[in-house]
């Protein structure tokens, strides 16, 4: 009775888990982390193939004004469209199976923090970033400890002493210094679970205002009526500009949040000292920043003014480039343009729908085979 | 094949319906029945029982996503099938899953307290939807598609020590997760 139970609570889980965890195989950059070097390649490679094969016919670049508009017209469905790198990685990955999928090295060939991915202090699990710490960032001595390591190989099980270490400036709620046997290398292990309770805590807990830069910031929407998918990249600012207009105020607590909700604007983070690159940190349209800092989400509500203004200072005030993502028509004409481009072949690329199809009427016929991302628009402009 | 197409053809009453989402989401399909039932043959039958149920349900239904709506019948199927076979024998495999979440969902749960399994299925979703999402993963893998701990291992380019380790920690979560909402 119990197990029939069970069963039935694990039957009602949300089907967009279960389709997430369907496509591990297709992307596995998701949970495989060296299987995507060798989609990348492939994707790299069968890219290079499209893109020589055609001649792009390249729309006129997008002008401030139209780039205005089409945003207000395709704004209510940001977020839903399946990007332009989906384009390719469908077939991309197919192609790379079996014994080429490798995706765990040998264990001679790991560095020794994959060797042992996990270790403990206390109650607390800290895994590998696989980055390794400069001596003048380790901090106290903390404790002794033993970790594990698994040869999938061999099926042998290795244990090695290890010393555990704070690092300098940052909370060991949030990450450790741990050195491996007798080897002079210092890694960097975090506690993925840390939870802070305000905006504050985190700044302090990592030391933020040292450890962390911002890069480019990312603006997506889609223009349904073009089929266009336009995700416009804004050039590196001052990180002044997050400080002031989104951390200030460092009382704002932690909260839950829907993470399918629309996000406004999204900027990168790198936090080279933990071994974090280009994760980010979001601007949702009502009124949140939303961050997987420390690999999981944070969220803290600032109010949809500072939002929009924040949005605003970057597409006013940023330098952009746009990458506009055309769909094309199942004869291989693009639409509007009654063109057929040259090799083009229909049962190379086959993806999902530009559409999303739990929200949207599906489209009609000639939207079905969007296939590939064959407009590329870099129109670099200075607004004002 | 994208999904539209393949209702389009269940819509159409065309056998060649079955022939795609069996060329799509077949392998996935056949694995969550035998990961369940241990059995190819027993899982053969429930993954065409599956398509048969789909044939039968769209139209009208018209279902999106169509994959997890597929797994979730070729499930039910399975456990039903998984119910009737473990009267006569017991399947420890899958028994052992089913069990590591016992401990959570009915340790501290007096005889009189009747678990609500929709009210427990929103707020494990509400818990998977807050989860990193390599241990959402992991999760889904382990209690839905009922893949081993070894499979995930192999997946994820982890020890099954520490996915073994990993499991345990997010059901312990989970578990503190619904003590706080008062559903355990």
């Amino acid at each position: 009775m119990k197990k029939e139970k069970i069963s039935e609570i694990i039957s009602l889980i949300d089907d967009r888990f279960i389709e997430e965890a369907a496509e591990v195989k297709k992307k596995p950059n998701r949970i495989f982390r060296y299987a995507g070097i060798a989609a990348c390649l492939a994707v790299a490679v069968i890219a290079g193939i499209v893109i020589s094969q055609s001649d792009f016919v390249t729309p006129p670049p997008i002008s401030a004004e139209e780039t205005t508009d089409s945003e207000s017209g395709g704004g209510k469905n940001t977020q839903e469209i399946t990007p332009s790198p989906e384009i390719v990685t469908e077939p991309a990955i197919e192609t790379v199976t079996g014994a080429e999928m490798m995706i765990c090295p040998k264990w001679e060939d790991r560095i020794t923090s994959d060797k042992f991915p996990e270790v403990m202090l206390g109650e607390t699990s800290y895994a590998s970033q696989r980055t390794e710490l400069a001596a003048e960032n380790i901090g106290e001595f903390i404790s002794d400890t033993v970790m594990s390591g698994y040869d999938i190989y061999e099926d042998k099980t290795y244990a090695t002493d290890a010393k555990i270490y704070s690092v300098k400036n940052i909370s060991t709620d949030c990450a450790v210094a741990v050195r491996i046997g007798n080897e002079e290398v210092y890694y960097v292990y975090i506690n993925v679970w840390y939870t802070p309770e305000t905006l504050g805590d985190l700044i302090d807990a990592i030391d933020m205002k040292n450890t962390v830069s911002f890069g480019k910031a990312y603006k997506d929407y889609t223009d349904y009526d073009k089929k266009e998918f336009v995700s416009v990249v804004f050039a590196d600012f001052d990180d002044s500009i997050v400080w002031n207009m989104l951390l200030t105020d460092t009382e704002v607590k932690n909260i839950e949040y829907d993470r399918f909700k629309e996000m406004l604007i999204s900027v990168s983070v790198d936090i080279p000292l933990l071994g974090y690159k280009n994760i980010s940190l979001g601007v949702t349209k009502d009124g949140y920043i939303v961050t997987n800092i420390m690999s999981t989400q944070k969220c803290f509500f600032i109010g949809t003014e500072k939002a929009e203004a924040f949005e605003a200072y970057i597409s006013g005030n940023v330098a952009f480039k746009e990458m506009v993502t055309v769909y094309e028509n199942p004869d291989g004409t693009i639409p509007g343009k009654g063109e057929t481009t040259p090799g083009y072949n229909p049962d190379e690329v086959i993806i999902s729908p530009p559409y999303n199809t739990a929200t949207d009427k599906a489209p009609p016929e000639a939207s079905i085979r969007p296939v590939r991302p064959d407009t590329v628009i870099e129109a670099t402009t200075q607004l004002k | 094949m994208d999904d539209c197409k393949i209702i389009d053809l269940f819509n159409e009453r065309s056998e060649k319906a079955i022939s795609a989402i069996s060329r799509k989401y077949g392998r996935t399909s056949l694995k969550i029945a035998e990961n369940i039932l241990k059995s190819k043959e027993d899982a053969e039958e429930c993954v065409n029982d599956a398509y048969l149920a789909l044939w039968n349900k769209i139209p009208p239904e018209r279902p999106s996503p169509l994959s997890s709506y597929l797994f979730k019948v070729v499930r039910n199927i399975s456990l039903k099938r998984y119910h009737k076979n473990a009267a006569q024998k017991r399947n420890s495999f899958y028994d052992k899953a089913l069990e590591e979440l016992e401990n959570v969902l009915f340790a501290d749960v007096s005889a009189e307290h009747e678990l609500i399994a929709k009210d427990i299925a929103e707020a494990v979703n509400r818990f998977l939807g807050k989860l990193p999402e390599n241990d959402r993963i992991m999760f889904v893998r382990r209690y839905f598609y009922g893949d081993g701990v070894k499979e995930i291992a192999a997946l994820s380019d982890m020890s099954p020590h520490y996915i073994t380790v990993r499991l345990s920690r997010i059901r312990e979560k989970l578990k503190t997760e619904l003590i706080k909402e008062e559903l355990i």
